[in-house]
């Protein structure tokens, strides 16, 4: 899939998967922080993202400590999908 | 103590005292952010509960706001009385059911797999502190009603409190509750309570 592509699916997903309701696409720049000041997740989204990739995807994140890197932002969850190819 | 005021939510109406707030023909979860509109709530977690906490935090919200401007401290005076039939039914049945579908438990559809939890999203919306009790029962039986208030009251000296009825089963909701406090108000025996929360 293109990355551009892949990466507006991703935002759909997570916004249909974590109910993020009062937020839009074009709310979630690329490279915007999933957790903290960007969309302000917390530790069930986490997990919720984690399922998310599975489901999706077919990819098992087995190591927690990966999920800091691999859920940054929009972009590196994007990269991980695709180097996971 | 006395009653300071009483909500109601079901069958489409969201009444105040004895105001009609809103009134909708939708479905439950249109009537549900119906009200958060209503009540320009701003709180987007509102969106990631489960539908008993949901309706468990609409029908105490205009209640937990009067005890805020009458004064009441929130945080370390006001107490929590849930009751409820189905508890956490519909939300377990999801749980079940989205195991069944894909393999995958959903996190975010788990942890609200509790029949308290909807008490614990009131407590986190308003930072309450103070104690709080949660029953299942078949119905609000009004001595025990006034039992758990006097614990609330008596032993963990809660100034106010906030008791609660909500129970959903399939599309069905119904919540009742009254805010408890020193203010001028019907006395809080079993008669008045018997006709405010009895479903």
């Amino acid at each position: 899939m293109d990355p551009q592509a892949l990466k507006q699916q991703l935002k759909e997903q997570i916004i249909t998967q974590l109910n993020l309701e009062e937020v839009k696409v074009e709310d979630i720049a690329d490279d915007k922080p999933l957790f903290g000041e960007g969309l302000g997740l917390d530790s069930i989204d986490a997990l919720e993202l984690i399922v998310l990739l599975e489901r999706h995807y077919g990819i098992k994140v087995t190591d927690p400590k990966q999920g800091q890197t691999i859920f940054r932002s929009v972009n590196t969850m994007a990269e991980f999908i695709q180097s996971q190819k | 103590m006395n009653v300071i005021a009483h909500s109601l939510l079901i069958d489409g109406s969201f009444r105040l005292d004895d105001r009609e707030l809103l009134r909708s023909s939708g479905t439950m979860e249109d009537m549900f952010r119906a009200c958060y509109k209503a009540m320009a709530m701003d709180y987007p977690k509102f969106h990631k509960m489960d539908a008993p906490s949901k309706l468990a935090v609409l029908v105490t919200e205009p209640l937990l706001q009067r005890a805020r401007q009458e004064g009441a401290d929130l945080e370390n005076r006001t107490g929590l009385l849930g009751i409820s039939h189905c508890g956490s039914t519909v939300t377990d049945q999801e749980h079940w059911d989205i195991r069944r579908g894909t393999g995958l438990a959903s996190p975010a559809v788990f942890v609200y797999t509790l029949p308290n939890i909807g008490l614990g999203e009131i407590t986190i919306r308003h930072r309450i502190f103070g104690s709080s009790l949660c029953l299942l029962d078949h119905e609000p039986k009004t001595e025990l009603v006034l039992r758990s208030i006097r614990v609330l009251h008596e032993r963990d000296r809660m100034e106010w409190i906030v008791c609660l009825w909500s129970d959903i089963f399939a599309d069905r909701y119904d919540a009742r509750a009254v805010l408890l406090g020193p203010g001028p108000g019907a006395p809080a025996d079993a008669n008045t309570l018997r006709t405010l929360i009895s479903t």
